[in-house]
């Protein structure tokens, strides 16, 4: 029985994933056309990158809001450019920096002046929101088809867009870092307690800064990809992310019985969750049914992953 | 081994705002030998440490080791230069495995960057073979693990970096009789291959056992450094504190009064038939060695666990499901032996923590805290107590040990209780410390309360007690009578012996 637990726990995520499939798939009318399945894939790329920078600064034992005024800011900052007819590497660059100068300076606010990250970063991201406006004067920045290459990112490579191709691969990288390497352990164990990293030898100060501006990066990658899905800078962009991206991050916690910030389970939650808001359109469900239905699944799957477990899996924060 | 020196630290002085903690200070340690260091919380120990491994800057002095002089130096520095240290907070990380523990920052690698498991785990068990600890799984989360074995691997990491020079902060502290004596033959073994070892502790006892020299601060001053067997044990006590404090001796109670607290059968998770009554106005010492069973009792006196079967009676009330709140309500106080994380609660002051169980006694009739009243029943036990601290709102983190430990019984003695419950209470307190302790556990009896003493360290068991009582695996198997008996005869029976049948 204990075993059985064990495997129900780590499982329990793939158990829901496979019986919503297997449900959408009769219920809803063209769910299983390849189309559709490479669009919902598509829908959680930008949850998941996205996802991917928070957690990997919650890794590092703190937290970073702030992405939901710096993806507006980078992506009307990129498109401007674009359609301005600068070059796209000018275009990125300006993006990137900015998105470094960003991570930067919250980094050293939480490190050096210790400051709380919570706080700080919600602040940035009013701050990031106001110069938003000022840039773009309330106006949405919208690029047309010459100026943004659309086929470049959302063309195929085989059946795949390459949008998902890039996420995959930005998975399998993001994952092996976290886990598999000095940097990513070293992460973990700022993470888990700052004072012993600095008996250990290494500096604290220095894997949260650097824990900031990978995640920063991330934030801006996912900032350039939302520009070319709307074609457009658009005010909503980072509002909308706000919740759905601590989501991903806080409840993927809780797969895999990991027990906390991980990557797969952002993927796993992002595909979730783009799963649910696919099948109830096709299903022509009324808009308010997705994100009840998003509440209880995983409620559901949190409660399967604690099943049975003495401590239930605690969310580090 | 041959007189060399390996660390040398000359000239240290070292001031904090209001504090001299260190003046002029002059240590050094030689090649192969186990060099105790020695004095009272606030004598300038973990100053001195502090400064060694790079966290603190003294502002004058330096250091020398192997020859090579410092002026300025990193923890990173120091480390590399063959210095390990193993502090009493251990500095593991909780959520990380045994062996992601036992290699952080110099994991290993293979080709592209990749930490390569199969080798590290190998190695983590190479590293815990060497202390005979190889009933530790190395990808157990340290979290899960006992705080004995916690040390365990906190030594094994500092082993496994092949240090010359290896700092001991308290190290026992957490382990059991077993587990000391094979620290201490593996410390033995290595000051025979030439280690050199800082060996930092409050238990006489060891000290003797192991040093070969002793070095003692007192008020942020060298007050002597000389081999071990120079120094007497009351010469010892003289120098650390600084006046000739005898070992006290407890009167002898006359006869006891009614019983207070009672079990018969008592069987639990970790103990089994526990017979034994305490009475008012003595003070019961419980010894064991660790995992005997006693906190494991203990919790269940107060009612934190169930028991299975038998029988407890609180002041003459029988007791069938135990919950701390009917504990507290029949007169019974728990000074638990986690008293960090159990017995106060860090982030708040002092006065919300000696308040927090009888916040009743000072409320208005608006339902709202009467801070004048509560602030004098505070100073109150401030001053009884002889709490040491400039302020009542001063956070319970920042006091030492043995303040911490006044602040729970303050908490206690707010509250109607006559039945005292002290669970290790001197672990990582200092001489007066303990002894202030001792004389108020025997002050609560003197008006009346009744004291189970629980601890593991058998020498004050002996000093302190009125009635001492053994316990081993799980069943009390002997009373003695502490001014009856010897050191030896204790420990014998907390070891199990004189059992009629090998175990």
């Amino acid at each position: 029985m204990k075993k059985n637990n064990g495997l129900l726990q780590k499982y329990a995520v793939f158990a829901i994933l496979i019986l919503l499939f297997v449900i959408f798939s009769i219920c809803a009318k063209s769910f299983l056309m390849l189309d559709n399945l490479m669009n919902l894939l598509v829908q959680s790329t930008i949850l998941g990158i996205v996802g991917f920078g928070l957690v990997f600064i919650m890794i590092a034992g703190e937290i970073d809001l702030s992405y939901a005024g710096s993806i507006p800011l980078e992506g009307a900052v990129f498109a401007s450019l674009l359609a301005n007819g600068k070059p796209y590497f000018v275009a990125l660059l300006a993006a990137v920096g900015i998105g470094l100068t960003i991570s930067f300076i919250v980094s050293q606010l939480v490190t050096r002046f210790k400051l709380v990250s919570y706080i700080t970063t919600i602040a940035m991201m009013f701050l990031l929101q106001g110069i938003w406006y000022v840039l773009t004067g309330g106006k949405n920045v919208f690029l047309s088809e010459e100026m943004l290459n659309r086929e470049f990112i959302f063309g195929n490579i085989g059946p795949f867009p390459r949008i998902v191709l890039l996420y995959v691969l930005l998975f399998v990288l993001l994952y092996l870092l976290s886990e598999h390497t000095p940097f990513g352990l070293r992460l973990r164990a700022v993470g888990s307690d700052p004072e012993s990293t600095r008996a250990a030898g290494l500096n604290p100060i220095l894997y949260k800064t650097l824990a900031f501006l990978f995640g920063g990066v991330i934030f801006t990658i996912g900032a350039i990809l939302t520009t070319a899905r709307m074609s457009g800078a658009l005010a909503t962009s980072g509002s909308s992310l706000l919740m759905p991206v601590m989501t991903v991050a806080f409840v993927g916690q809780t797969f895999l019985g990991m027990g906390r910030p991980n990557i797969p389970g952002v993927f796993l939650a992002s595909l979730l969750l783009a799963m649910i808001d696919n099948a109830f359109v096709l299903m022509q469900l009324p808009i308010w049914s997705v994100p009840m239905a998003n509440g209880v699944i995983l409620i559901s799957a949190i409660f399967l992953a604690n099943i049975g477990k003495n401590e239930i899996i605690q969310i580090k924060f | 081994m041959a007189d060399t020196v390996v660390l040398e630290m000359h000239n240290i002085d070292k001031q904090f705002p209001g504090v001299h903690a260190l003046k002029n200070v002059h240590f050094d340690v030689r090649k192969g030998e186990i060099h105790a260091l020695v004095g009272q919380n606030g004598a300038g120990k973990s100053t001195l440490l502090k400064i060694l491994a790079g966290i603190y800057h003294p502002d004058e002095g330096a250091i020398s080791i192997n020859g090579n002089n410092y002026d300025r130096w990193t923890p990173h520095q120091i480390m590399g230069m063959g210095v390990s240290f193993i502090y009493q907070e251990l500095n593991l990380f909780q959520d990380l495995s045994v062996a992601q523990n036992l290699f952080i920052g110099r994991e290993p690698t293979r080709v592209p960057g990749v930490i390569y498991r199969n080798e590290m785990r190998a190695r983590a068990e190479k590293a815990l073979a060497r202390l005979d600890a190889t009933d530790i799984p190395v990808d157990t989360l340290v979290k899960d693990l006992s705080a004995a074995k916690q040390q365990i691997v906190a030594i094994a990491k500092a082993f496994d970096q092949n240090p010359s020079l290896i700092v001991l902060d308290e190290p026992t502290s957490r382990l059991g009789l077993e587990d000391s004596e094979k620290l201490f033959a593996i410390l033995n073994k290595m000051r025979d291959q030439g280690l050199s070892i800082i060996y930092v502790s409050h238990r006489l006892g060891e000290i003797y056992r192991i040093s070969d020299r002793i070095t003692v601060l007192r008020d942020g001053c060298l007050i002597k450094t000389d081999d071990a067997k120079s120094i007497t044990p009351r010469q010892l006590v003289q120098y650390m504190v600084g006046e000739d404090v005898l070992t006290k001796k407890y009167k002898q109670k006359d006869k006891c009064g009614d019983v207070l607290l009672k079990t018969e059968s008592l069987v639990g998770d970790g103990f089994q038939n526990v017979n034994f009554d305490l009475h008012a106005g003595e003070v019961l010492g419980l010894v064991g060695a660790v995992g005997a069973g006693k906190t494991e009792m203990v919790r269940v006196l107060f009612g934190i666990d169930l028991f299975e079967s038998g029988m407890i009676s609180v002041q003459g009330n029988k007791i069938t499901r135990n919950k701390p709140q009917k504990a507290i309500a029949n007169g019974m106080a728990l000074c638990p032996e986690d008293r960090k994380y159990q017995g106060l609660v860090l982030e708040n002051s002092i006065r919300e923590n000696i308040t927090i169980s009888s916040l009743n006694k000072v409320k208005t009739s608006f339902w709202l805290v009467d801070r004048k009243s509560e602030k004098e029943t505070v100073n109150a036990m401030v001053s009884r107590l002889r709490i040491a601290t400039p302020s009542i709102d001063k956070k319970a983190r920042e006091l030492s040990g043995g303040n911490q430990q006044k602040v729970v019984l303050a908490k206690w003695l707010c509250t109607d209780s006559c039945i005292f419950i002290f669970d290790e209470p001197t672990v990582g307190v200092d001489i007066q410390g303990k002894s202030e302790i001792y004389d108020l556990m025997h002050e609560l009896a003197n008006n009346g309360a009744g004291v189970l003493f629980v601890t593991s360290d058998i020498e004050e068991g002996l000093q302190v007690s009125d009635r001492l009582l053994v316990m081993y695996k799980g069943s009390i198997i002997k009373e003695l009578d502490p001014h009856c008996s010897s050191l030896e005869e204790a420990s014998l029976f907390a070891m199990g012996g004189n059992l009629n049948e090998k175990e």
